[in-house]
């Protein structure tokens, strides 16, 4: 908490030195020492002072304390599992506390504060601001990240009822499916009941009892009842068993096309959504995560509908089915059958918590060996060289030995737990032998041989899903864990609303205009502070700064992949809250750093912006970005398949066809992040010679550490911290000696590879 | 002061510097750190970081300026906290003490998995905790050959510093999860 209140010894200190309790703009405790040793302590935020109190044999006193008139700005150090909150005061940075890293966010928080409070003059606390990183709201349990589901809370029958409204669209097919595995679960009954027939009527038929078989089937299978009898159960018993294959394969098929129908739906409304999603939302979220949840929690979601049919319901209605049945046939028997239904659960337990957990040992082990041999067979040459067969072969027998080890382990406790479990389920067996064939042999309830053999036959069905109804909890648990996380994602509503009276936008001059913009991704922590800025039609516009200084930023909220927080940014006199979202992207070009390239031809990634554009604009297009040369080299030319991320081709011909996808875009305004720092000097001239074309008579605004791609600019902006602290043309900075002109010195004197500069001078020289 | 690598003329790249103790005259920093004088040159608020903090935590030594990213810099390293006087020896300890805080942990008391999070419970160096860690594979590492690190979801760490000398209910309880 950013406002945690004090115990009361610490409390009446702040009260004897005169500040009051409503002095107080920030107070959380910290809980080690500059030692390191886990106490106590108290850092009070109050608007003359920042403090750190400390209590020392029961008297509490100011460890340290900084006037807030002489503190410049607030920050945190971080060290290798704790950190400490400094303040800058006479231009050094003092310590105020140190905190362990549970107490990392609090402090992240208040130095956020203090320097708001420095350049305000007040303090803003939030409700987001008070909020625990990664714990459940609800009930305080730990999450992997702050948008996880909370397994412990979710509503169950919630998600459940909602992945049951899913279905309604294949209702027939779902409740064709349930009909199914009920009919399934009768004809599982049938067999037992069948070779009790056979006992009974058949192989050991008392004269004097009557025939259970009606009148009738008795006229058709004539003189020798008990040949034909024989013939129609054994004719039944196959037939049963035919007809459960027949429905087996039938519900598999209707529920993986139900499963596959349903997911396919999901992943659709799913990409969907995470499409129109804002830029903001892949900030707070991992794209790792993100493609979990498409990918892993539908497949998830696909294993629990077609389990659902042939294992969860299966597991449920079967033992009800067979205790109902039993119970009918002897009830006093079937509480004897119960009796090792808790040894049965016990041991399941046990084997998925003392086993099963051996079988980790085992996998870890053999990937590591694989991973070893995978890495020194391919890299056998660099062995070889440097003579370190015996070292490789010394590591190989060490990995070796685990895998033995754990594989002994594992093939120790199974061959030990399979056949006691082995025996727990045979008990049951033994125990309706025993009780059961007294009861033939004392003739008790009229229980016949053929009663004793459908008991036991139906055991063998009973237990097998009793022992998996165990985990059918954690099972469900995980499966309602990745629903919701999906619902959580199909919920989201886009960040950024577009106005029921947007504008459009047809022809754009590229005016741009940012007016006393403010924004943070944060709201407490800005990252661009009261910018303004005018951008005149066909202007070449560089912005320079160190990393952090928001250069980045300022092209990321002029795409509108963000909304500022205070001030407005205007394309050609229109707040761009007052267009439609696509035509400020459509008239903006993006060429960033990393040339994002998608799987398919050379000419479906330039056309990528203008899929319809004719094969001719696209060679024009790729011809001004001095990318068609290297195409036609290509054996397939624009036909060429490129890999995911454009794998195939160099990191500067990627970033010409990405400059060419711009090109043919025809935007008014070209925005060139870093486009040309990560490729090679020859590659970096043959781009900026393309952006000079591309440039010409368009409004282009280009970020680049190196500054002398920048030297041809109208006007170059110097930013830091957030803030526009020089701009003017190249000359007019270097005359200013400010910022600008020192970042070209130190990179002058750094810079002792060749230049563009430097080629085009060689390149003239040899002319 | 040594340097490996002469220097090339008009270069100002200095190779790895190696400190001689002799010439370091250390004072403790009002504000933060420790100050150090090397012959005309005053450096302050140095802090302290080791090269090799699991296989050697006594050697080499890193004396850093500045704290955050492209401002940091190495004025030296010293290569032994043996070849110092014992005042510069106590101040570059503190430094190395503020830098790095962990538990050491002396006995497992328990470990229960619950949700995809460990909680452990454990007598360490720092007392009594109790701490949740996220149940996944880089956060139990290796730390030296049989000592494992384990990081808290805060990311607080914990060291084992030898698992053969944990007790073998306790060695049991802590491979049941932690079996990498």
């Amino acid at each position: 908490m950013l406002r945690q209140p004090l115990p009361p010894k610490f409390a009446a200190w702040l009260a004897e030195h005169n500040v009051r309790p409503e002095d107080v703009l920030l107070s959380t405790s910290n809980d080690i020492s500059f030692e390191g040793e886990y106490s106590e302590r108290w850092v009070v935020v109050t608007r003359d002072a920042v403090m750190m109190l400390k209590e020392t044999d029961g008297v509490v006193e100011a460890a340290r304390s900084f006037p807030m008139s002489e503190i410049e700005a607030a920050r945190l150090d971080p060290r290798v599992g704790s950190g400490f909150l400094q303040v800058k005061v006479r231009g050094h940075w003092a310590e105020v506390a140190r905190f362990s890293n549970a107490r990392a966010i609090w402090f992240e928080r208040i130095a956020a504060k203090i320097n708001r409070f420095k350049e305000t003059g007040a303090v803003i606390i939030t409700e987001e601001d008070e909020k625990e990183r990664n714990r459940c709201p609800t009930c305080g349990l730990l999450l992997r990240s702050a948008t996880d589901i909370c397994p412990r809370c979710i509503k169950k029958h919630r998600v459940f009822g909602r992945l049951v409204r899913m279905m309604k669209p294949y209702w027939p097919w779902a409740a064709g499916t349930l009909a199914l595995v009920f009919t399934g679960i009768g004809l599982d009954l049938i067999p037992p009941q069948l070779s009790r027939m056979l006992m009974d009527d058949v192989f050991v038929r008392d004269p004097n009892r009557p025939y259970l078989t009606p009148e009738w089937i008795r006229n058709i299978i004539g003189t020798n009842p008990v040949t034909m009898l024989f013939w129609v159960v054994f004719a039944g018993m196959a037939g049963v068993q035919v007809l459960r294959i027949g429905l087996n394969i039938i519900i598999a098929r209707l529920s993986v096309t139900v499963g596959t129908k349903i997911t396919f739906d999901l992943r659709h409304k799913l990409f969907a959504r995470l499409s129109e999603l804002s830029v903001k939302y892949y900030d707070r979220h991992q794209v790792g995560i993100l493609m979990q949840r498409v990918s892993g929690d539908t497949e998830a979601l696909h294993g629990f509908i077609t389990q659902s049919t042939q294992g969860f319901l299966v597991n449920i209605l079967l033992p009800v089915f067979i205790g109902a049945t039993l119970l009918k046939m002897n009830a006093e028997l079937t509480l004897y059958v119960l009796i090792p239904a808790p040894f049965v659960i016990v041991s399941t337990y046990y084997f998925w918590e003392h086993v099963y957990p051996r079988y980790y040992k085992y996998w870890d082990s053999s990937s590591k060996m694989s991973a070893m041999l995978n890495s020194v067979l391919s890299g056998i040459r660099v062995v070889k060289a440097f003579s370190q067969e015996e070292h490789e072969i010394a590591r190989f027998d060490k990995l070796s030995t685990n895998l033995q080890s754990a594989r002994r382990r594992v093939d120790k406790a199974t061959s030990t737990f399979y056949p006691i479990v082995g025996f727990i389920f045979g008990l049951g067996g033994l125990i309706v032998w025993f009780v059961g064939g007294r009861y033939v042999l004392e003739q008790r309830y009229g229980f016949t041989l053929g009663t004793l053999t459908a008991f036991t036959s139906y055991l063998g069905m009973f237990y097998g899903p009793l022992s998996n109804l165990t985990y059918i909890s954690s099972w469900l648990t995980s499966f309602m864990t990745a629903a919701q996380r999906i619902f959580e994602v199909l919920d989201t509503e886009p960040e950024i609303e577009e106005s029921d009276k947007a504008y459009h936008l047809h022809i754009c001059r590229g005016e741009i205009e940012f007016k006393n913009v403010t924004f943070g991704y944060d709201r407490y922590n800005p990252v661009i502070r009261d910018v303004s800025v005018h951008i005149h039609p066909g202007e070449m516009i560089g912005i320079v700064g160190r990393s952090g200084s928001g250069k980045t930023t300022f092209v990321n909220l002029l795409c509108r992949f963000y909304e500022v927080d205070q001030g407005g940014i205007f394309i050609d006199n229109i707040n761009i809250k007052d267009l439609h979202k696509d035509d400020v992207r459509r008239n903006i070009g993006l060429v960033l750093q990393e040339p994002f390239l998608f799987r398919g031809t050379v000419r479906e990634n330039i056309a990528y912006g203008r899929p319809d554009a004719d094969i001719e604009n696209v060679m024009r297009a790729a011809k001004a970005a001095n990318a068609h040369d290297f195409i036609m080299r290509l054996p397939d030319g624009y036909d060429t398949k490129l890999g995911e991320y454009g794998s195939g081709l160099s990191g500067g011909e990627r970033q010409r066809v990405s400059i060419a996808r711009a090109l043919l875009y025809d935007p008014a305004i070209l925005i060139l992040d870093e486009a040309t720092s990560s490729v090679d000097t020859e590659s970096e001239k043959q781009i900026q010679d393309a952006l000079a074309v591309v440039t010409k008579d368009r409004t282009t605004i280009a970020i680049a550490h190196r500054l002398s791609t920048l030297r041809n600019s109208d006007r170059i902006i110097v930013m830091d911290d957030g803030r526009i602290i020089e701009i003017g043309t190249h000359a007019e900075l270097m005359a200013l000696e400010g910022t600008y002109y020192k970042l070209v010195k130190i990179q002058t004197q750094l810079t002792s590879e060749p230049t563009v500069e430097r080629l085009q001078l060689e390149a003239a020289a040899r002319k | 002061m040594e340097t490996l690598e002469s220097p090339k003329e008009g270069s100002t790249y200095k190779g790895l510097v190696f400190l001689d103790p002799k010439t370091l005259v250390m004072t403790e920093s009002p504000l933060a750190g420790i100050n150090i004088t090397i012959g005309d040159a005053t450096y302050e608020e140095v802090r302290a970081s080791l090269a090799l903090p699991i296989s050697d935590p006594e050697k080499y030594i890193s004396l850093r300026i500045g704290a955050t990213k492209g401002e940091e810099q190495e004025i030296g390293m010293i290569r032994d906290l043996a070849e110092l006087d014992e005042g510069q020896k106590q101040l570059i300890r503190r430094e190395l003490r503020k830098r790095y805080f962990m538990h050491v942990i002396y006995k497992l008391i328990s470990v229960k998995e619950k949700f995809g999070f460990l909680y452990f419970e454990a007598e360490t160096s720092k007392g009594l905790q109790k701490f949740a860690v996220r149940y996944e594979y880089n956060r139990v590492q290796e730390y030296s050959e049989f000592g494992r690190v384990i990081l808290d979801t805060d990311d607080n760490r914990y060291i084992i510093p030898d698992l053969r000398k944990l007790d073998p209910d306790e060695y049991k309880m802590f491979t049941r999860y932690i079996y990498w």
